[in-house]
């Protein structure tokens, strides 16, 4: 069958994560329009350059009250031929990686308010698989991140550590996220790495796009004052380490090489930054520390 | 699970990748979920972990390197193997 001349295009939400554009394809009414008020920006416009990563999002309705996994890669399995399943028809689809071309079909429950974070670890593995794609290697990585004097500074720890809370303590600065950064070696080969915002949601509504040269990472533990201070080299690379999102694209599953990958993507990073311990309470009063710590300009 | 004394010869897993992170190891789970991180005193151990020595010869190696008397190095390697053997990362004979 031919397109008639005069049907509509399908709908498209383009996204960029990092330089590695994405389009959704949103055949179904009001998806692409819920994906932009989701991620808090318009589609990236056509021409814009070529999407390295191209998706069918199709939403199913259903009645069954599915269970959602904290991880969604604890629960994929491959069906062959790209084909791919994530708790037991959750999500399915398929990805064509020599395209960059596949198919998403989400339970519409995935969809409706905070959950959506969980389907957004499906951007994650394009991220991978478009990162593959492109031969570049780029780490998104758990985290908080603010850029201080052109300076990127980012902010890692487990669930609870306060990644959030640094966000909402940052007033006045240029916070790029609370959830999700991209660490990706800097241009022109020189060693060090840029620091990247990411569309990804966490709690914090009010971050901005930008990227600045990673000054430090900060490993956040909860302390009785603001304190800055060492850690074990392998203790942090660890910490470090179990913040990066495991490297398993759309067509895989995690295997006997992804945590150390993960491990060595950490290693790398920490052999060019530096890694301290910051130890601080729920108040800005952290930035002092830093600033003292960095030489920051205090904030004007 | 095997006693642990000082006559065991402990066997590091293959199946667990190790890196080399400054003074100390990164070892990773057999499962891959799971690093262990090890500190100087503890990358030491792991180093003369060939499959050859007895904990005692380990124990020995460790009163050479640092200021602690044999029984004190004894009763934490112990412990310590314990603590490896339980996270799958080395086997005892």
């Amino acid at each position: 069958m031919t397109a008639s001349p005069l049907s509509s295009p399908v709908p498209e939400y383009r996204l960029e994560v990092g330089d590695a554009l994405f389009a959704l394809r949103c055949p179904q009414p009001g998806l692409a329009e819920g994906l932009a008020m989701w991620f808090d920006r318009p589609s990236v416009p056509a021409g814009a350059g070529e999407p390295v990563i191209s998706l069918e999002i199709t939403v199913i309705a259903h009645d069954d009250q599915p269970s959602f996994p904290r991880s969604l890669l604890t629960t994929k399995r491959l069906l062959g031929d790209g084909a791919f399943d994530i708790s037991d028809g959750l999500i399915t689809g398929r990805f064509d990686p020599l395209t960059g071309r596949g198919e998403v079909r989400v339970k519409a429950a995935l969809l409706t308010g905070r959950l959506t974070r969980i389907f957004e670890q499906v951007l994650y593995q394009a991220h991978i698989s478009a990162r593959a794609r492109m031969g570049r290697p780029a780490w998104l990585v758990h985290s908080s991140s603010v850029i201080v004097d052109g300076q990127g500074f980012l902010f890692v720890g487990p669930s609870g550590s306060g990644k959030s809370t640094v966000a909402a303590n940052s007033p006045g600065r240029h916070v790029l996220g609370d959830e999700m950064s991209l660490v990706r070696p800097l241009a022109g080969g020189a060693g060090g790495w840029e620091l990247v915002g990411t569309p990804f949601n966490g709690t914090f509504r009010e971050k901005r796009p930008g990227s600045a040269p990673l000054r430090a990472v900060l490993l956040l533990e909860h302390g009785p004052a603001h304190e800055l201070g060492d850690a074990p080299e392998s203790a942090a690379v660890a910490v470090l380490a179990g913040e990066i999102v495991p490297p398993v694209g759309l067509d895989e599953i995690p295997g006997p090489d992804t945590l150390p990958r993960m491990v060595d993507a950490a290693q790398a990073i920490a052999a060019n930054t530096t890694l301290k311990v910051l130890r601080f309470t729920p108040d800005p009063g952290f930035w002092k520390t830093l600033e003292g710590a960095f030489g920051l300009p205090p904030l004007s | 699970m095997k006693s642990i004394n000082l006559d065991t010869i402990l066997v590091p897993n293959a199946a667990c990748p190790v890196r080399e992170i400054g003074d100390g190891l990164i070892i990773m789970a057999p499962t891959g979920t799971a690093t262990h991180t090890l500190e100087e005193l503890g990358a030491f151990v792991w180093r003369q972990l060939d499959g050859q020595r007895t904990l005692r010869q380990v124990a020995e190696a460790i009163v050479s390197e640092y200021d602690v008397t044999l029984d004190a190095a004894a009763k934490d390697l112990c412990e310590f193997a314990s603590q490896l053997v339980a996270a799958e990362l080395v086997g005892a004979q």
